[in-house]
């Protein structure tokens, strides 16, 4: 649908939303989305009230061309969007008519997002009280996620050649690493703080695995890692390149985003939107104990069979010294705030800055409860977004609510988030904050990846 | 079709390639979709268009067409309107004041332009659309009391265009045009002056939508109440009555005036108050201008006589010399002893609204006093249920307004009947009112009052050395406020008087601190998701200062230490605060114009632009800090 040269945008695009709404109504239950859309939408049977029940989710994704087409939507059917998304555009175009860019829509709880990234446009359509940069980020995400899939070179070719391509064809069958993004967004801290979540090992046994992961030469192999879980244990690098933390998220979401991985070796092309945006590399994946993965990452093509053959070499020498029991025993449980010793603390979250990662205890006592647990998580992402205001950012922020209270605390190396009782007084909340410092500089070893190894 | 766009404002696109650009107002339109009927005639749901420039008609419709699309595509998601769009350049906001009717703006934000090195070092022009610096809060608060004053003085628009009709059909062209002309008469004179630039003058008047209220001794205000009832005894057609001071605080309103009304009223009051004071100023620069002239032509005539005529004494020479050069210089300050042909306006008292003395010029220039009728009619909520959507329970009121020689503002709601409308033609009915109001014991009365006044502007002085406090009542609506200016007046008066900002010489905060002190405020609303149930809130910006916000729920066992959370502020401070409550008149209008269930709670918040304090210290002094402020912001 062309609604570029509408003249009167107001009584066309009315009419495209009375046409989104049968339409939607018809949202089909059947095709390769039947199994993601069931778990999380209840498909209703009253047609006429479709389009509701489907604009009733608390949190919609929406990826259009810029033609208006739809590509993707967290829920329903994208195919019998296309109304829906026809309007996005024209709004879209309206603006950029008049050499301007929509960037957010507020409605009462509810607020749209919008990113344009010629030629996709990406819309998030949310009532978590999420804000605009938080939105936005996570906008980016699912853009590199499809640049993971497709190298930007070749999404611009693609649409150069044909302006009203359906870029579905091309993304087939990975819609799915979309699918569950969009859900890590809401569990997962490491997008709102770019950072990393780290294995908490003890530095020898680190030191050990990453020893016996860098043994042996293979050419045009560039990046090597462990992951527990969605932990990271050791990566091995070269020493002029370091890896984006954006870029090990798409790689972490493409491990726990799909089974596929689980059951055998995998050999799938990859681009790393911020280490080279415009090219492909090669991901050697291989589950090698449950939860416990190796990836190995090569500039060749035809890698698969040396990969595989250091990786057995790599179970055998972990085998030999117990490493990968220990392992395991390790990403099961990484420690609790009993482990710190520290009393009064609930619970905390700490990034380093220097090394890009974060790091935080189990959730335990009152946040071992679902509802406590998904409120803790909501307020660790507002105050992380009161302290980030680009215009306006913030040192300190202290806030008691009648759950609990919350300080965080930002210097040039570390940002600390800590969460009290709501009746403790404030020259206790320091005093612990302080210990809980001095306890993570004592674990720094153990918490974090000081030193990864290169070659 | 009243589409105005004639007004044309410099909108800065000369500015130079470097600096600051402030936002600018670009279109603001009101239209009520139901209007049109057809796609020949889209162009009858404006009812107001305005811009700062030229815009041809098309380019209008285009505008209101994606305004009600982007309303539309919002309503799939979201059961509540639209409030605003951020765009790179543009914010556009949206406000449904009755259902179908839209206030619509689009504000082109301020621009910084600067010259930055790229890491190649070639210079280069970075321009940055301030977004963050135009807050969404206070710009839906200005529609709102653009609104509010609307409705004030011209009732619901729903009213205007169908009466008792059935909303269904087609309102008659009469009506139509008759409220394009109302909304074009209130919003084409002001709307130009909103200046977005000033977060200060747009905060404390819309955010917090307060009414400053000065706390007098208890045994005051039950005398003034006394005078009140005397004056409805009297004349039994002054339903209601109002008093200001003269720097905008309320002082007392009658019991049965609900608060939002209040709230409108006194602004609209401050409004006019302003107008008055303007011309008071014009005319007083006049006078001085035309004593300044006559001496001058009486010294030239004196000192042409001398080159006239050759004899002359040295002594006479030398006396007109002195006279001279010491009456000149003297003029501004002379004046008052001298005797004016004008009466001092702090002298006299005067009727601002009603029937007026207004200066004319007649056809030989001479200036003469006429008497004419002002009559302002005003439409008030008197129904004690709110039914803010009900149209049916605004009653039309007279309101007149009158300047008592102690500059206090008395208003006086008489409902608008006939028998009114005589009354108001008799000019006896004037001088009674006038005399019934300064008759010695209420003279001294109020005497008492602007003492009380000055007494807690003293006390304010000294503790807004230190700290910046304000202090927000959501039940009373009361805002109180230690931030003073440089001559000393509290300047929550100043930024409570919305459109006619009168330009103090220091901001008390720059935008920045507003802003963040804004956030604050925000981090307590229940549209926040952590905001239901916070209590205490403090920051400290990476410019190191603190800003700090308390709420006190009042209708939960007190949290806080009992000596600042008792919610005596919405008492008139007794001389003990001991007072049982239900023997207060005033606390029991405060409880039936709560505006809504869980609303009662009064906010506090302090600014500290200090390096070197812990939290630990701000804890400490803010204990202390909040007892002697509501101390200090009582009279006792």
């Amino acid at each position: 649908m062309d609604a570029v040269n509408q003249p009167t945008p107001s009584t066309s695009q009315q009419s495209y939303i009375s046409t989104a709404s049968s339409t939607c109504s018809n949202e089909i239950k059947s095709g390769r989305k039947i199994s993601r859309k069931v778990s999380r939408s209840s498909v209703s049977d009253a047609s006429d009230t479709h389009l509701t029940s489907w604009a009733r989710h608390k949190k919609h994704f929406v990826i259009l061309s810029s033609a208006g087409k739809p590509i993707w939507s967290r829920y329903g059917d994208e195919s019998k969007l296309s109304s829906f998304t026809g309007v996005i555009q024209a709004i879209i175009s309206f603006f950029q008519d008049s050499n301007d860019a929509i960037k957010t829509i507020n409605a009462g709880s509810h607020k749209f997002v919008f990113l344009l990234k010629e030629p996709l446009y990406y819309v998030a359509i949310s009532s978590t009280h999420e804000s605009d940069v938080q939105l936005k980020d996570q906008l980016a995400y699912l853009h590199n996620q499809i640049i993971s899939v497709l190298t930007s070179a070749q999404l611009t070719k693609i649409f150069k050649q044909r302006v009203n391509f359906d870029l579905r064809q091309l993304l087939g069958g990975t819609e799915v690493f979309l699918d569950s993004l969009a859900t890590s967004f809401q569990k997962d801290h490491s997008f709102m703080f770019g950072a990393l979540e780290v294995l908490r090992l003890s530095r020898p046994m680190r030191d050990q695995i990453g020893r016996l992961l860098a043994k042996g030469k293979t050419n045009d192999l560039l990046y090597a890692m462990i992951i527990a879980r969605d932990k990271l244990v050791t990566l091995l690098r070269p020493r002029k390149h370091s890896l984006h933390p954006s870029d090990l998220h798409i790689l972490f979401n493409m491990l726990t985003g799909s089974t596929t991985f689980h059951t055998a070796e995998s050999w799938t092309p990859l681009c790393l939107p911020k280490f080279n945006a415009s090219g492909f590399l090669h991901a050697y994946i291989c589950y090698i104990e449950k939860d416990i993965s190796v990836v190995m990452l090569s500039t060749s093509k035809d890698n698969f069979y040396q990969l595989s053959e250091r990786k057995i070499k790599l179970v055998q020498d972990l085998d030999k010294e117990q490493l990968l029991e220990k392992l395991q025993q390790a990403a099961i449980k990484s420690y609790t705030m009993a482990d710190t010793g520290i009393p009064n603390i609930c619970h905390f979250m700490y990034k380093s800055k220097a090394h890009i990662q974060f790091t935080c205890p189990d959730y335990t006592g009152p946040y071992a409860d679902d509802t406590n647990r998904k409120r803790l998580h909501r307020l660790y992402q507002f105050v992380y977004d009161r302290m980030h205001t680009r215009s306006r950012p913030l040192k300190l922020y202290y806030h008691r609510d009648q759950n609990e209270v919350i300080l965080g605390w930002i210097m040039s190396s570390f940002e600390l988030y800590t969460v009290f009782s709501h009746d403790t007084s404030k020259p206790s909340m320091i005093t612990h904050s302080n210990q809980l410092l001095r306890w993570i500089k004592k674990q720094e070893d153990n918490l974090f990846i000081l030193n990864s190894p290169v070659f | 079709m009243a589409i105005h766009d004639t007004t044309l404002i410099d909108n800065g696109s000369d500015a130079p390639s470097l600096g600051l650009t402030p936002p600018v107002l670009s279109y603001f339109c009101v239209y009520n979709p139901c209007l049109s009927q057809s796609e020949e005639n889209t162009k009858d749901q404006i009812l107001y268009y305005t811009a700062n420039k030229v815009i041809p008609a098309d380019v209008k419709m285009k505008q209101v067409g994606l305004a009600q699309a982007l309303v539309s595509v919002a309503s799939t998601f979201s059961s509540q309107p639209t409030q605003n769009v951020h765009s790179q350049k543009n914010r556009m906001v949206f406000l449904q004041p009755e259902p179908g009717f839209w206030f619509h703006m689009c504000v082109e934000l301020g621009i910084h332009r600067r010259q930055i090195k790229d890491p190649k070092g070639n210079e280069k022009l970075v321009t940055e659309y301030l977004d963050t610096e135009l807050n969404d809060h206070a710009l839906s608060g200005l529609l709102q009391v653009a609104y509010e004053q609307f409705k004030l003085l011209n009732g619901t628009m729903t009213w205007m265009l169908y009466e008792d009709d059935p909303q269904d059909t087609m309102p008659n062209r009469q009506r139509i045009r008759s409220l394009m002309h109302a909304i074009e008469e209130f919003f084409s004179s002001w709307i130009w002056k909103w200046d977005f630039a000033r977060l200060d003058t747009l905060l404390f008047g819309t955010v917090f939508n307060s009414v400053p209220t000065q706390s007098i001794h208890r045994a005051n205000y039950l005398r003034l109440q006394a005078v009140d009832q005397r004056i409805h005894q009297q004349y039994p057609l002054l339903h209601h009555c109002l008093v200001l001071d003269d720097k905008g605080s309320l002082i007392y309103h009658s019991p049965s005036l609900q608060l939002l009304d209040v709230r409108s009223l006194r602004k609209y009051i401050l409004k006019r108050w302003d107008a008055y004071l303007l011309e008071e100023k014009k005319r007083c620069q006049r006078t001085m201008e035309k004593q300044a002239l006559e001496k001058k032509e009486k010294a030239s005539t004196y000192f042409s006589k001398p080159s006239q005529s050759a004899p002359v004494s040295s002594a006479a020479s030398i006396e007109s010399t002195t006279s001279h050069t010491t009456t000149l210089p003297d003029l501004p300050t002379n004046e008052s002893t001298s005797p004016s042909p004008f009466p001092d306006p702090a002298h006299d008292g005067e009727f601002l609204t009603g029937m007026i003395q207004d200066l004319v010029q007649d056809m030989n220039g001479e200036e003469r006093t006429v008497v004419k009728q002002d009559i302002v009619r005003v439409y008030l909520d008197t129904s004690s249920e709110s039914q803010p959507a009900c149209m049916d329970a605004l009653t039309e009121y007279i309101l007149i307004i009158y300047k008592d020689p102690g500059n206090f503002l008395w208003s006086f709601l008489l409902p608008s009947t006939n028998e009114a409308q005589e009354t108001l033609g008799d000019i006896d009915f004037y001088t009674g009112l006038e005399q019934l109001v300064c008759q010695p014991d209420t003279r001294s009365l109020m005497t008492m009052i602007s003492q009380d006044v000055k007494n807690m502007k003293k006390k304010t002085m000294a503790v807004s050395k230190h700290y910046k406090c304000f202090y927000y009542d959501h039940a009373s609506l009361d805002l109180k406020s230690t931030a003073v200016d440089s001559q000393g007046h509290v300047t929550m008066h100043t930024m409570s008087a919305y459109g006619c900002p009168r330009p103090f010489v220091d901001p008390p905060f720059p935008n920045d601190i507003l802003l963040q002190l804004l956030q604050v405020k925000l981090d307590f609303e229940v549209s926040n998701p952590c905001g239901p149930g916070t209590e205490e809130v403090y920051t400290r910006s990476t410019t190191n200062h603190w800003i700090i916000g308390k709420r006190i729920y009042h209708q939960q066992p007190p949290i806080a230490s009992k000596e600042y959370s008792t919610p005596d502020s919405d008492d008139p401070p007794g001389d003990d605060h001991q007072a049982p409550p239900d023997d207060s008149p005033r606390q029991d209008s405060f409880h039936t114009s709560t505006l809504d269930a869980g609303s009662d709670f009064s906010e506090i918040y302090l600014v500290a632009a200090k390096k070197d304090i812990t939290m630990a210290d701000i804890e400490d002094n803010i204990q202390k800090i909040i007892r002697s402020l509501l101390d200090v912001l009582h009279t006792d």
